[in-house]
């Protein structure tokens, strides 16, 4: 007997497409009649909708689809529909790499394709090698990040508009800015809490027959034991990564400040048919718990005047009840009057919870600025502090213009140095917040700038028409000769192009060569961009080992990759200086 | 532990170890069901070569961990074959599908698994037309048909 | 011989290959006991395998059609076009166009599924025969061949499992299941849902004979609990298994007869019985049904079963045992005491009650205890007061111990009960000040020389179970008063039995109430300490300095310089000039002191010295007697080595002394007729003259004159009381500016609130009290009342 494909049976055929790409199967589809019908099985192509990509867009409503029976979804479609989103996204990063014009429709038509864009982007970010891949890694990361914000930033205008959110989302749209901490989507963080009460829940199983009060100081005290809250005193308790819930929850120590603290004990007890809210006491988050109505903590039928008295917890500290009246001591103390005691004792709303956590991120990063050996810190300062201060725009009080007005020029200079793809989020969420106010007309000025620069080719430094020598090339690395930072050129004036006050600030006349001399742009490795004179620059040629992955990271904004023969970057922007 | 017989469909006995057998789920059930009797196992589907082939390869494959559950995704996401397999494979066509038969009979996953990865990389990347050419299949489809399913196939070309 | 490989069926033919499997499938569904042969083995599971994969790749559609059987439509799909519609709708219709790549193995899956239910049908005609144990026995039995078979079944058919299985429950396909599984769900339905109340009936009369004394079978029980528990699957995942029919069809009926009969046996039994037989007769019964899950039951069951229990045996009659508490405590039956805590512990809110019973018990207790104290009139120890109120705590805190477990609400009820009556009781009715003061001077008993408490180890444990008295002391300032004053005794008048004892309590009391209260203590101690040191060293070098003549002329002479501000001691209240001897000796010191301490002040209590004189003027005596005297009885007495005779104007003005002083002193000499009055009988006052007695005796050779003059004692208890007054006045006030200086502004109910919680660690305020500081305060122009309610802090 002749063994040949055709006499494999179904099931062997079926295992053998599993194994192949889809683009094999689409091509033994047009072999015959037989194959044709094996390749056109749902459940393969289910498979390769499951396989191939990771991340849907909401839209699709992957989760539930994989679960009803496989004949209500024609995947076969749905999954060549995903595969050209997947090319075209490729194709837009194609060609926001090819010119510095045009890029902000193209970065907003990324966008606009949701989570189906997203599995590309995180493939041409992890790019190792190529002509371009600096440059490439660069913008799909920038891509990627801003889509994250495009999920995070709807949570709290949702938050600012009164709309029902859940904690755990609202703090998890913190973790969505930083790119470090892995999450890409809110209901990941869920995810991870939700297995944390399946433990608790697994180790006592009887804890719903307990009374109020001893099920949430059993909860706090196991929390507590497993390090789910509070912090290692050894650590740095400023440090920047302890502000944000993912990423306590994700990394090994589970390390948090109060705040965070409170809200994963909070979460876990309202899993648990407490009513536990977050307390806005001064310097230290609380948590708060009700007693179900009619009950008091004990769960004894409550006859009393109004609420029985509820408990208050600290679940950074751990299992201990705090008495409320050591709380009001200190309000004493502090010299609170009766409304504000009233206010710091009871619940606080979300909204202030959150924008608490974001006084405490810029505290943060105020604080780790100060202590030089505390940068090892694994959240990148910039990306925290641009949702610092995004959640603080949105969510201040509107009857607070001036906090809004005070926050503006930091959050517009942010974006537009390292954040650029985020315009249309500007657009939609920060421009009216300011509708009546004289920044109203300022906002959408700069904006217009923005994209009439974007849409406009770049002005051209050619070398030739030159009138004097610029010593140095784009690409090129060097150190500073008065302040010893290492950074890449990337642009050039023949003279200094600055204002006439800067110069005078900075005392350009007192240089050797004074103003007219070449000036120059460039990259420095804290991620700062600043302007050089030639007489300061002094040409190193390093190995791309030798420079800061911070460096190397940011090149990627106007590089396409190193070089190892000449020792600089390959420059990207060769539409602005094309002799470069 | 003991050595096994296994009887081929055209009657010749091969003798192996127990944890060599027992990469067949089939076997390993059935001694697990009956205990070891110290008969000979009758093997009806597989014939001596096809069985010494597959014997070759759960020799060599003796020591390895059991698969973790089936995980489809992991499993089938890399169509990686390691150098010892990929040159197992390296047989006619005929022998590479009673390989695979053989393997989906005696329930040897990883070798099924192997086989059927071998299969995949035989198609990658070719035409329509070369792979009815390398597995010689009829095209049994009329020119209308066989343009309608080659537009309706079109993205697959698009790169 | 081994038997003949079996000829497989040919692949194609369903009927065939059916047939082939039904017999396989017999033979081990009724004779696996016989055994299986490999060959037969090999061949089933070969039939299987061969016709799930007879795929006839040339055969026309219409041809597999009619090899695979009906409903060939469900999954077909539109190649027409590809719609934009990607989501259709389950119910949708579609054009059947194409047929899709099919798995066979159905028909088999459906043929095996009829012929377990003909099994089953089967199965469960025979069990009509039997019932009660001997049906229980049928079902365990037909469970075991059933399941054993159900596992080799599901090996031989395992190529289904792997493709047409997997793949109908990929699609999401509904009641698919593995072979196993598939058993298990035919058992259910077939035969399961057909004998389960009998079985349980059996079941629950084997528990019932089990609970009358009898003798079961009780490995039956478990093996139907067991089969109970295989039946639950999961709907969504037939890997996981749930408890729903072990809990539906078991546990249900069971707790329902377990709730039947326990209400039953424990109303008769109450009926016949005390409630202290009923309580062990419950306890039993507890610990029996917790044993019978560990013997044959589910460990789900714990939780339900104990509740049940706990609801009808302890729940049910809680009034009944509670009515039996009060007795139990007045016969002071721990043993049934601890019972019935035990039980009670164990329902919701079933101790509460318990506790105000307990409370209000021990309060009587102590009251009744002090009751006899005082009956035996005002002039008892302080001991016998103190005695009766440990002893009843201690009995009370042995009770909580044993049989309460210690609890802590027990305890707290034991603290509420004692502080009650140590601070409110029928000796200290007048005033709650009364019951610190007893204490106290208890206290000053034992820590002064003489005291009965020989042994250290006895001391120290006396000094324990003080500060167990003294933990419900309200008034804890009053205490300190008072064992400030004894302490100052003590240590001036070197009467301390051990300085280890007094350190010892120190640290106790500054254990309970911190180092504020204890700070004037310890400085008073150490006072003394450095005293020792100073007399040291001053004598050295008075043996250097001085001659042997000035030595004679040199009153020996102890010294004790006590800071200012710590002891509770005051100034002399007269004026007096002591004898030159004396001056010099003090001036001495003095020089000598300021040498060492430039700056210091020192002021002489001359009250508080004394001294020995040596009578050598008393004729008969063969050995002269020596008088213990105070300094200003020396100062009187050394008036008359220059003359016998001396009026009472002479002395007075000799001595500087005031006459409250000096008329008492007088009196005691003249009462030791140490002095004889003239005219005789005359009292010391202006007028009368005094001579020295040469006929003086005495039995002994030391004579104590320094006897303290009655009124003072009493002036010295007045006295402290005042100072209470006065320091708690000083003690609320200074808590009212501290508040107001920290929160600026404040209403009124709030500040008096707050006062309370500030003080009343040394003693509970009367809100008059606070409320007159206040108004004083304001005088004082130290805060302000502002509009309304409100109180502001002048800075």
């Amino acid at each position: 007997m002749v063994r040949s494909l055709e006499h494999l049976p179904e099931e062997i055929i079926h295992l053998i497409l599993c194994a192949s790409h889809p683009r094999s199967a689409a091509a033994l589809e047009q072999t015959s009649h037989r194959f044709q019908n094996v390749t056109n099985e749902p459940l393969l192509w289910r498979h390769y909708c499951h396989v191939h990509y990771k991340s849907w867009d909401k839209k699709h409503n992957i989760p539930q689809r994989l679960s009803d029976p496989v004949s209500s979804v024609d995947w076969k479609t749905l999954f060549t529909l995903r595969f050209r989103a997947d090319q075209s996204v490729s194709r837009l990063l194609d060609s926001i790499l090819a010119s510095q014009t045009g890029r902000i429709e193209k970065f907003r038509s990324v966008i606009d394709f949701g989570f189906d864009a997203k599995d590309t982007l995180v493939r041409h970010s992890r790019v190792e090698s190529g002509e371009d891949h600096l440059a490439r890694r660069y913008y799909a990361r920038a891509l990627l990040t801003c889509l994250h914000r495009s999920i995070a930033i709807p949570e709290w205008a949702k938050l600012r508009r009164g709309e029902p959110v859940s904690i755990d989302r609202a703090m998890a749209a913190f973790d969505l800015f930083i790119p470090e901490t892995g999450f890409g989507d809110l209901d990941e963080v869920r995810v991870i809490l939700d297995g944390i009460i399946a433990r608790f829940r697994a180790l006592h199983p009887n804890i719903d027959s307990l009374r109020p009060r001893a099920k949430a100081l059993a909860l706090a005290s196991w929390l507590q034991e497993n390090d789910f809250t509070g912090m290692d005193p050894e650590r740095q308790y400023h440090s920047l990564e302890h502000n944000f819930l993912g990423l306590a929850l994700r990394s090994p120590g589970h390390n948090s400040l109060p705040l965070v603290s409170a809200v994963i004990y909070c979460y876990a007890a309202q899993n648990l048919q407490l009513d536990a809210r977050p307390c806005g006491f001064p310097f230290h988050v609380h948590v708060i718990i009700s007693p179900p109505s009619g009950l008091d903590m004990n769960g004894s039928t409550f006859c009393g005047e109004g609420p029985s008295a509820p408990m208050y917890l600290d679940p950074f500290r751990g299992a201990r009840e705090t008495p409320v009246s050591d709380l009001r001591d200190q309000l004493v103390f502090l010299g609170a009057t009766d409304a504000e005691q009233a206010e710091f004792l009871g619940e606080s709303p979300l909204a202030q919870i959150i924008l608490r956590c974001s006084k405490n991120i810029l505290n943060s990063i105020h604080s780790v600025s100060h202590i030089p050996e505390s940068h090892g810190t694994s959240v990148d300062v910039v990306s925290a502090k641009y949702a610092a201060l995004w959640s603080s725009m949105l969510l201040s009080g509107e009857s607070r213009p001036m906090d809004l007005r005070h926050q503006l020029p930091w959050l517009m200079e942010l974006f537009a140095t390292d954040f650029p793809s985020d315009i249309f989020l500007i657009e939609q969420h920060i421009v009216p917040l300011f509708e009546g106010l004289f920044e109203h007309e300022h906002i959408l000025e700069s904006l217009h700038v923005m994209r009439a620069v974007d849409e406009i080719p770049k002005q051209v430094h050619r070398r030739s028409n030159g009138k004097k020598d610029i010593r140095y090339k784009v690409g090129q690395v060097f150190q500073h000769r008065r302040y010893h930072y290492r950074a890449i050129i990337t642009g050039w004036d023949s003279e200094c192009g600055a204002e006439e006050q800067w110069m005078r600030r900075m005392g350009i006349d007192r240089l050797q060569a004074g103003r007219h001399q070449s000036f120059y742009h460039v990259l420095v490795e804290d991620r700062s961009v600043r302007y050089v004179a030639e007489e300061n620059i002094e040409l190193i040629v390093p190995e791309m080992t030798d420079l800061p992955q911070s460096l190397t990271m940011i090149a990627g904004k106007h590089f396409k990759r190193w070089d190892g023969i000449t020792h600089t970057f390959v420059s990207n922007v060769r539409d602005e200086y094309p002799d470069d | 532990m003991a050595n096994i017989t296994l009887t081929s469909s055209d009657g010749v006995d091969v003798t192996v170890e127990r944890t060599v057998a027992d990469r067949s789920v089939l076997i390993k059930n059935m001694l697990e069901d009956l205990g070891e009797t110290g008969e000979s196992i009758p093997i009806p589907n597989v014939n001596e070569a096809v069985l010494k082939k597959v014997i070759e390869w759960c020799d060599h494959h003796k020591n390895d961990p059991p698969s973790a559950g089936d995980d489809d995704d992991n499993r089938r996401k890399t169509t990686d074959i390691d150098e010892w397999d990929q040159k197992f494979m390296q047989v006619d066509q005929e022998m590479l599908f009673e390989v695979i038969l053989a393997a989906n009979y005696l329930d040897i996953k990883a070798l099924l698994d192997v086989g059927c990865k071998t299969v995949a990389n035989m198609i990658k990347g070719k035409s329509p037309e070369e792979i009815r050419k390398t597995f010689n299949i009829q095209n049994d489809f009329t020119p209308e048909e066989e343009d309608q399913i080659r537009r309706e196939n079109e993205w697959a070309e698009d790169r | 011989m081994p038997p003949v490989m079996p000829q497989t069926p040919h692949k194609d033919d369903l009927v065939e290959t059916w047939s082939f499997l039904e017999d396989g499938i017999n033979s081990v569904m009724h004779k696996l006991e016989e055994g299986v042969d490999m060959k037969h083995y090999m061949a089933l599971y070969t039939a299987v395998h061969n016709f799930c994969t007879s795929q006839k790749a040339v055969a026309s559609n219409q041809g597999l059609q009619a090899h695979r059987g009906g409903s060939l439509l469900r999954r077909t799909r539109s190649q027409t076009a590809l719609s934009q519609e990607i989501y259709r709708a389950q119910h949708q219709k579609l054009i059947p166009l194409g047929l899709l790549a099919h798995l066979l193995g159905e028909e088999l899956y459906k043929l095996l599924g009829e012929y377990l239910s003909r099994h089953l049908h089967e199965v469960h005609q025979k069990s009509l025969a039997h019932a009660e144990e001997a049906l229980l026995t049928f079902y365990i039995r037909e469970w075991s061949r059933y399941t054993t078979a159900a596992k080799y079944v599901n090996h031989l058919f395992s190529y289904l499992n792997r493709h047409w299985v997997k793949r109908e429950i990929d699609e999401g396909k509904k009641n698919v299941y593995d072979v196993y599984t598939l058993h298990l769900v035919k058992w259910k339905d077939d035969f399961f849902e057909n004998v389960h109340t009998k079985v349980m009936e059996a079941v629950l009369n084997l528990v019932e004979k089990q609970r009358n004394g009898e003798t079961i079978e009780q490995s039956q029980i478990k093996s139907i609990v067991d089969s109970f528990v295989s039946l639950g699957l999961d709907e969504n995942d037939s890997k996981k298994s749930t408890l729903e029919v072990y809990r539906h069809y078991f546990q249900v009926p069971f707790i329902e007869a377990t709730r039947r009969y326990y209400e039953n046996e424990s109303r008769q039994f109450v009926a016949e019985n005390s409630v202290v037989e009923y309580m062990k007769k419950a306890e039993t019964r507890l610990e029996e049904e917790k044993a019978r899950v560990g013997l044959y039951l589910h460990s789900d069951a714990t939780k339900n079963l104990t509740e049940t229990c706990l609801d009808v045996l302890v729940t049910a009659h809680s009034t009944l045992l509670r009515d039996e508490f009060q007795i139990l405590l007045d016969n002071e039956r721990q043993e049934d005491l601890a019972r019935m805590y035990r039980l009670l512990s164990r329902i919701k809110e079933g101790l509460d009650p318990l506790r105000s019973t307990f409370e209000s018990h021990v309060r009587k207790a102590g009251l009744a205890a002090i009751e006899k104290v005082s009956s035996e009139g005002e002039n008892f120890e302080p001991k016998l007061y103190v005695d009766a109120l440990l002893q009843v705590h201690t009995r009370y805190q042995n009770l909580v111990n044993e049989a309460f477990n210690g609890e802590s609400e027990f305890v707290r009820s034991l603290d509420n009960a004692c502080r009650e009556f140590v601070n409110r009781n029928n000796i200290c009715k007048t005033a709650t000040t009364k019951s610190p003061e007893l204490l106290a001077k208890y206290t000053d008993s034992l820590l002064k020389k003489g005291s009965k408490a020989a042994e250290e180890s006895e001391l120290e444990e006396m000094l324990v179970q003080i500060m167990t008295v003294f933990k419900y002391i309200e008034d804890k300032d009053v205490f300190q008063k008072f064992y400030s004053k004894m302490l100052a005794k003590r240590l001036v008048h070197v009467s301390s039995v051990s300085d280890d004892a007094e350190a010892s309590m120190i640290s106790k009391l500054k254990e309970a109430c911190g180092f504020e209260y204890t700070n004037k203590l310890q400085r008073m101690f150490q006072d003394i300490q450095i005293s020792k040191d100073l007399n040291t060293s001053y004598k050295d070098l008075q043996d250097k300095v001085l001659d042997d003549d000035d030595r004679k002329r040199m009153v020996d002479a102890h010294f004790q310089v006590l800071g200012t501000g710590f002891w509770p001691l005051n100034p002399p209240n007269t004026a007096f000039s002591a004898p030159p001897e004396i001056v010099k000796t003090a001036e001495r010191f003095q020089k000598f002191y300021f040498d060492k301490h430039n700056g210091r002040k020192l002021t002489w209590l001359w009250q508080l010295c004394k001294g020995e004189v040596k009578a050598n003027y008393i004729k008969n005596a063969k050995v002269p007697f020596t008088f213990q005297v105070s300094t200003f009885q020396m100062g009187i007495l050394l008036l008359f080595n220059e003359t016998d005779t001396l009026s009472y104007s002479d002395i007075q003005k000799a001595t500087s002394l005031a006459p409250e002083v000096l008329d008492p002193n007088l009196a005691i000499f003249l009462k030791a007729k140490v002095l004889v009055a003239s005219p005789e009988g005359a009292k010391p006052e202006t007028g009368t003259t005094f001579s020295l007695n040469y006929n003086f005796k005495n039995k002994k050779i030391k004579v104590n004159l320094n006897i303290q003059i009655k009124s003072e004692a009493k002036v010295e208890s007045d006295d402290t009381h005042k100072t209470i007054e006065e320091d708690r006045k000083l003690l609320l006030q200074s808590a009212i500016v501290r508040i107001m200086k920290s929160r600026k502004k404040m209403k009124h109910v709030q500040l008096v609130q707050e006062v309370i919680h500030q003080v009343k660690s040394r003693f509970p305020p009367k809100i008059a009290d606070i409320k007159k500081n206040i108004e004083a305060l304001m005088e004082k122009d130290y805060i302000e009342r502002l509009d309304g309610d409100e109180i502001s802090y002048i800075a």
